[in-house]
């Protein structure tokens, strides 16, 4: 590689890291909690326990529990249903209004049923303060507290990250041709010493980062390519609904009838969630039931049946584009929650070394080289560092 | 290195039973170990 080439490739990876470091910092930083958000969730949730039943106890009716939300809250509307597959749990979400709701999809609350005995067990409206603060490390993480625009803007930043790992990975070979893999001058400057953790962890690591980073870039596009599936694959289905009013809140049938209308259409799959009609995530007219596989890769995949809300019939059961496909397959590659709690302490302890390599890279850019003036013996043997050259 | 970074992320995604688990852990522990490894050697 001639060392004009280098001197270029040394910019992109300089430049290109600079641009994105700070904000990796804080997606590593907060992402590392996140990781682990299950586990601290259930250390920190007081809910009473579930009633210890059979197996096989069946659910309790679906349309119980809504209304009993409906009589806790009976000004504000049920915006949907999650049927947890791991615990014996129906969450049922409410929110003022579909207005407030569709301007701020946090301002949505939920109610925690046990599946079985259809009691209520948990108000979020009194739920520990502590679960609130994981809520905003997770928008912290994702959009920088800023909603859609910070999701891009972090999209970008990952889009600059991962341009950061490919130039670092050309200028890796030619910075490193003098020295054995792994090699960390402890004895050398405390700049090279930082130089080679930042190269090993760097380029150990580098695949790992890669995956995390790509599928981080995707998961902050999840917005946009839901909303450009709404207006072509859904809206071209719900082209001979024109002209129908949507249905009044009087006018809904039954949920656990959809339910079931929905199971039936998707045998073999778990129906996990019900979407009301109104809201921004479904269609006007319908419930929209979303159900999963069962197997490790297949219970990642969602697939949607639309009910008429009105008469309870199946009306579509919807095949996801490859770009949906694509986001779901992202999330467990970003998250690393599909392997155990072994793969989340692997993940963490991945995470902690993206930001040991950051704040090196950092730490290299803010101490400058010293054959930049004048003195190169130092620094030849691996002439640049991430951010640093 | 990579590429047994790569085999162990999609091994416990794609694996239907506990053998691809381990082998995915054991994929994802290998960069970490050559991490410590080459950080607690002797010096260079």
């Amino acid at each position: 590689m001639s060392p004009r080439t280098i001197r270029v490739w040394s910019a992109v990876h300089k430049w290109t890291s600079l641009l994105c470091t700070a904000f990796l910092l804080v997606t590593c930083l907060t992402g590392l909690p996140l990781i682990f958000h299950e586990e601290i969730a259930d250390w920190l949730q007081d809910d009473p326990p579930y009633a210890v039943l059979p197996a096989d106890t069946p659910m309790a009716p679906l349309d119980a529990m809504v209304a009993q939300a409906r009589a806790h809250y009976p000004d504000q509307i049920v915006t949907s249903l999650f049927v947890d597959d791991d615990e014996p749990k129906v969450i049922v979400f409410m929110a003022p209004s579909w207005t407030t709701f569709t301007r701020a999809p946090d301002s949505r609350h939920w109610l925690k049923f046990d599946a079985r005995t259809g009691a209520l067990i948990r108000d979020s409206a009194a739920q520990p303060p502590a679960a609130a603060f994981i809520l905003l490390l997770f928008h912290l993480h994702a959009d920088l507290l800023a909603g859609l625009p910070g999701a891009l803007f972090m999209a970008a930043m990952g889009g600059l990250f991962l341009a950061a790992l490919v130039s670092g990975v050309v200028l890796y070979a030619p910075f490193m041709r003098r020295l054995r893999f792994g090699t960390v001058r402890r004895s050398r400057s405390p700049r090279l010493r930082w130089l080679d953790i930042h190269n090993l962890l760097g380029v150990v690591a580098l695949a790992w980062m890669m995956v995390v980073g790509f599928t981080g870039v995707i998961n902050e596009l999840s917005q946009p390519l839901f909303a450009v599936w709404q207006a072509t694959d859904v809206k071209a289905m719900l082209q001979r609904w024109e002209g129908t009013a949507p249905p009044r809140a009087p006018e809904l049938g039954s949920v656990d009838a959809a339910y079931r209308t929905a199971k039936a259409a998707r045998p073999g799959m778990l129906v996990t969630s019900l979407i009301y009609p109104g809201s921004p995530f479904g269609t006007p007219f319908h419930y929209v039931l979303w159900a999963k596989g069962n197997t490790p890769l297949t219970s990642r995949l969602f697939s949607p049946a639309l009910v008429d809300a009105r008469t309870g019939q199946l009306d579509a059961v919807l095949d996801m584009p490859w770009y949906l496909r694509a986001l779901e397959l992202s999330r467990p590659l970003h998250f690393g929650d599909y392997g155990g709690m072994p793969l989340k302490i692997l993940w963490g302890l991945l995470d902690l070394a993206t930001i040991v390599v950051l704040g090196s890279g950092l730490y290299l850019w803010l101490r400058p080289a010293r054959m930049r003036a004048g003195s190169p013996a130092d620094e030849i043997d691996a002439p640049a560092p991430a951010v640093g050259n | 290195m990579g590429a047994l970074t790569v085999f162990g992320l999609l091994s416990a995604l794609l694996g239907q039973d506990g053998v691809w688990l381990w082998l995915a852990w054991i994929a994802l522990a290998v960069p970490i170990a050559t991490v410590v490894l080459f950080l607690i050697r002797p010096r260079a």
